[in-house]
């Protein structure tokens, strides 16, 4: 149960709240939802350019078990690489806890936040690498 | 068709009542008295005293007398401890089990305990109605939680009767009311007694009574303002007085007597007999009375809204306001009611039977005699499981009408994992340590890849408001019955064993327990009568007249000595004719002195 | 004393456990009526004195009517009961939650952290208000469809909306809760 105490640890005082610059370059926003809780959670990554997530934030509207998972997926990935970072899966959580998987949809949020931040990196740096070619085109 | 009896298995006081000629009747004892105490002592020679008796002792022997057990039905040593302070006898923790109360040379749960205050009730009944009695309802607080129902149906099984159902007190209350009140209505019943308070909030109509909410503080009751009062006046005792575990007793009932007297008087003069010390005299007016009790009363509006916010109803929308519980007697508490619901409440009803009347209706209705009425209830508390990080799941929300189910679905995390742990909660709060932990079972699984195996769980909580658990294989279709003994309470097997020890008990020599009872009796009579003595000399009655009553009070002492009960009894009887003209004296004596308004003094 | 008693069958659903048809649109005061019926049918109070099997079977079916009064008597858990007995499930993956509804949510939500003015609140009640009418108006779609292709296009609407319902919901219930402060 010492698990169990560490989420809610991270429920009481979550970790990582806030924002970083949406539109820098080395920032990936993700935005996802839980209808079946109407939760919304954003969670930011920098990522520095040889793929290692250097900080996360997130902000997340909704009840304790979205807001635990999201602080706990924050402390995760950082220092992580992009490739390690996808393979977080919440399941993990609930393996080591040996608690029936109710109520997953909200901690499963985190873990496709994390998935569209890294995509929206990506997306960012598949734009700039284009733009940069170009712009070395044209010189 | 058997009679089934309706219990108020109360805090303080405990009554037992059947429906006769298709009124509900409370059951008087010998004496003619319906109310019985919920105290129970241990007499010369082991016997259980229960009821008056073991009341008038809890000064006296207070090393061999409890009280107040209800507190600690179905809560663990945790729930309890912050209280214990205040209770002279000693609780201690049973860590899975219940807590454990010693009475003098054993320890008991409080189920035991109770069983012997069921089993009296039982035993007055029987007497009353001539005939031997096997099948209950007994009533519990609505804001009772599933162990504390549990632990009260097992009291009911160890004192030998088969608990048909239990039903929340203030829905008794409705039923009593509404058998004599044909009209439609949306009413709610305010219960304030000596330990417990709820507030339920009901749709009468066409003799279906729909519970709509419920809520209220399984910890409030006069219990409570007798404690405010009483360390409201510690200060005020005398220096000496304020270690001495007896004189603080006493404080302590005569602050209840006090604040009983205050409830129709504006003044009253608080007065602390002890055997053997000075007696300490206070006087008491209402206003202070009131300013100590008001944080106190204040608490139970708060629970009156959320029920009335549950409900979906405005306080315009109630039509009566029914008050149960004897601390309803006190106008600040009327006062409030009032100022909540906007409208006085009805002053019509015996707030000390009508609970007891209610589940004498209810007993009837599952006999099979009154049929047109349906009783339609709810769960109190949420009920769900902890789930992923510690959070509570509600699958059952509170205010649900029972019997209510739910199902989940469970699998496993990890390949060939053997059991999946279920962790039942009840409560209203987020995260699950903070509700009550009703149980924690392991659900096995046969060995299989993770996310193969796929139980589902059933969670019924039936109408009595108690948890049942099924689970069922849906690969196999195999099901099966969980047997959830809730945290701190008693496996089906421990029940048993008690069952059969209170069959012993209720097998042990009658005589020998009429002899102790009489003797307890000629020795309360006594004790009453030597502070008469002193009163009297006090007051400057006549010196013959004092003599010639100890005389009578020592051929009664004597008497006592005799083994034989019918002995004793008849002495008493005319110690009392003989005496009933100077104890009258006595006691105009002791009002005019009252009015006079001695103050604070020693006698 | 009842020496029988048949568990309710479980191919009925609360529908036709009530009598009623798969409607949306249920009229309160039939669903009462139909409700106490079964009650009084099914309450183990009933068969407080019979076998302990009997009086567990009567359990189960109270418990059962009663679970079912609940969802049948909430417009919106009546709604998602139907679309789970129809089968509409949301489109699975990303597409799980329009991107535009969850930017227009957070952003409101943002909105309301920093500055919870009586114009932010009018708008979030507004929308509240715009999608419960916009339910109405599917649920009776729904009841008076013609055929199963125009019905099931109706409840992919409910499912649709019963989403942004619940998002605007939580976002109503902060409103309503900054309102509450004084
Ligand atoms: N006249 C009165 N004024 C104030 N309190 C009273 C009065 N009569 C009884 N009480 C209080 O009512 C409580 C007992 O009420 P009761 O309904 O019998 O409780 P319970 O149901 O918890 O056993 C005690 O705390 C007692 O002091
Ligand atoms: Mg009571």
């Amino acid at each position: 149960m010492a698990y169990s105490k560490k989420v809610i640890d991270h429920y009481e005082n979550p970790r990582n709240v806030g924002s970083l610059d949406k539109d820098a370059d080395d920032v990936g926003t993700g935005l996802v939802g839980a209808p079946e809780c109407g939760d919304v959670m954003k969670l930011q990554l920098k990522i520095s350019d040889d793929g290692m997530i250097e900080d996360a934030k997130f902000k997340t509207f909704g009840c304790g078990s979205a807001i635990a998972s999201s602080s706990l997926a924050t402390e995760w990935v950082k220092g992580k690489t992009i490739d390690e970072a996808l393979e977080i899966r919440n399941t993990e959580i609930v393996e080591e806890l040996a608690l029936p998987p109710v109520k997953i949809h909200c901690s499963v949020l985190a873990e496709d936040a994390i998935k569209q931040a890294i995509e929206d990196y990506k997306r960012k740096r598949e734009k700039k690498g284009g733009v940069q070619q170009e712009e070395t085109a044209e010189a | 068709m058997p009679t089934v009896i309706g219990i108020d298995l109360g805090t303080t006081n405990s009554l037992v009542a059947c429906m006769r000629d298709g009124v509900p009747t409370v059951l008087a004892d010998e004496r003619g008295v319906k109310l019985m105490p919920s105290v129970i002592s241990i007499g010369e020679q082991d016997v259980m005293l229960v009821g008056d008796l073991a009341r008038h002792r809890r000064v006296t022997a207070h090393d061999r007398t409890v009280f107040s057990v209800k507190r600690f039905m179905g809560r663990s040593f945790e729930e309890v401890k912050d209280e214990l302070h205040l209770l002279p006898f000693l609780v201690q923790d049973g860590e899975s089990g219940p807590v454990k109360i010693s009475l003098f040379n054993r320890e008991y749960t409080p189920q035991e305990l109770s069983g012997f205050i069921l089993r009296e009730l039982k035993r007055r009944a029987e007497k009353a109605l001539g005939q031997e009695l096997k099948q209950a309802v007994i009533t519990v607080p609505a804001y009772f939680n599933d162990a504390q129902r549990q632990a009260t149906k097992a009291a009911g099984f160890i004192a030998g009767l088969q608990v048909l159902r239990i039903v929340n007190e203030p829905t008794a209350a409705a039923l009593a009311y509404g058998m004599t009140n044909r009209d439609s209505g949306t009413v709610a019943v305010y219960d304030f007694g000596g330990g417990t308070f709820d507030i339920s909030i009901l749709s009468i109509k066409d003799g279906v009574f729909h519970v709509l909410s419920t809520n209220g503080d399984t910890h409030l009751g006069g219990d409570d303002l007798d404690e405010a009062l009483m360390e409201a006046l510690l200060p005020s005792l005398p220096e000496e007085a304020k270690d001495d575990r007896q004189i603080i007793l006493g404080v302590r009932e005569a602050a209840e007597r006090a604040k009983c007297d205050l409830s129709s008087e504006m003044q009253t003069m608080l007065s602390v007999e002890v055997p053997d010390k000075p007696r300490i005299e206070l006087e008491l007016t209402r206003p202070q009375l009131e300013g100590v009790m008001a944080p106190v009363i204040e608490r139970t509006r708060v629970a009156c809204e959320n029920a009335l916010k549950d409900a979906g109803l405005s306080a315009g929308e109630i039509d009566e306001v029914l008050l149960v519980g004897g601390s309803t007697r006190i106008p600040m508490v009327r006062a409030l009611c009032a100022e909540i619901f906007g409208r006085e409440p009805r002053a019509d009803l015996n707030p000390d039977e009508v609970v007891a009347q209610g589940a004498a209706v209810q007993a009837d209705i599952l006999a099979g005699g009154t049929r047109d009425l349906l009783l339609l209830d709810v769960t109190p508390l949420s009920l769900g499981i902890e789930g992923f990080g510690g959070i509570m799941s509600v699958l059952i929300a509170r205010n649900s009408t029972i019997p209510a189910s739910a199902t989940e679905g469970f699998t496993t995390a990890a390949d060939n994992q053997t059991a999946v742990v279920v962790h039942v909660l009840q409560g209203e709060r987020e995260l699950a340590a903070e509700n009550r932990s009703l149980a924690r079972f392991d659900l096995p699984v046969d060995p299989l890849p993770a996310g193969l195996p796929r139980i589902e769980v059933e969670f019924l909580i039936d109408a009595d408001g108690i948890l049942n658990v099924t689970a069922r294989d849906l690969r196999t279709g195999k099901g099966q019955t969980i047997e959830v003994v809730p945290s701190h309470g008693l496996s089906e097997d421990e029940i048993l064993g008690m069952v059969k020890a209170g069959i012993e008990h209720g097998r042990e020599d009658m005589d020998r327990r009429w002899l102790v009872e009489a003797r307890t009796e000629a020795e309360i009579v006594l004790n009453s009568a030597r502070k008469a003595v002193a009163q009297a000399r006090e007051a400057g009655f006549d010196e013959d007249r004092i003599k010639r009553f100890e005389a009578q009070l020592d051929a009664l002492d004597e008497a006592r000595k005799s083994d034989d009960h019918a002995v004793i009894r008849a002495e008493q009887q005319r110690f009392n004719a003989e005496t009933q003209e100077l104890a009258g004296d006595l006691m105009d004596a002791a009002v005019k002195r009252a009015l006079a308004g001695q103050k604070l003094e020693e006698a | 004393m009842v020496t029988e008693l048949a568990p309710l069958s479980p191919d009925l659903d609360h529908f036709a456990l009530f009598g009623f048809d798969r409607k949306l649109v249920l009229d309160s005061a039939a669903l009462d009526a139909a409700f106490l019926r079964l009650s009084r049918e099914c309450h183990p109070d009933r068969y407080a004195v019979a076998e302990p099997e009997i009086r567990a079977v009567a359990e189960r079916n109270s418990a059962r009517v009663n679970d079912a009064k609940r969802v049948l008597s909430d417009p919106v858990r009546r709604a998602e009961y139907v679309l789970e007995l129809a089968g509409v499930e949301r489109p699975d993956g990303e597409a799980k939650c329009p991107p535009d509804l969850l930017m227009e949510v957070f952003e409101l939500r943002e909105k309301l952290m920093e500055d919870p003015g009586p114009e932010l609140v009018e708008r979030v009640l507004s929308l509240f208000a715009d999608v419960e009418e916009k339910l109405d108006g599917l649920f009776s779609r729904h009841d008076a469809a013609a055929d199963d292709p125009s019905r099931l296009e109706a409840l992919r609407g409910i499912r649709e909306t019963l989403d942004r319902r619940k998002f605007l919901m939580n976002l109503t219930r902060e409103v309503e809760g900054t309102l509450g402060k004084p």
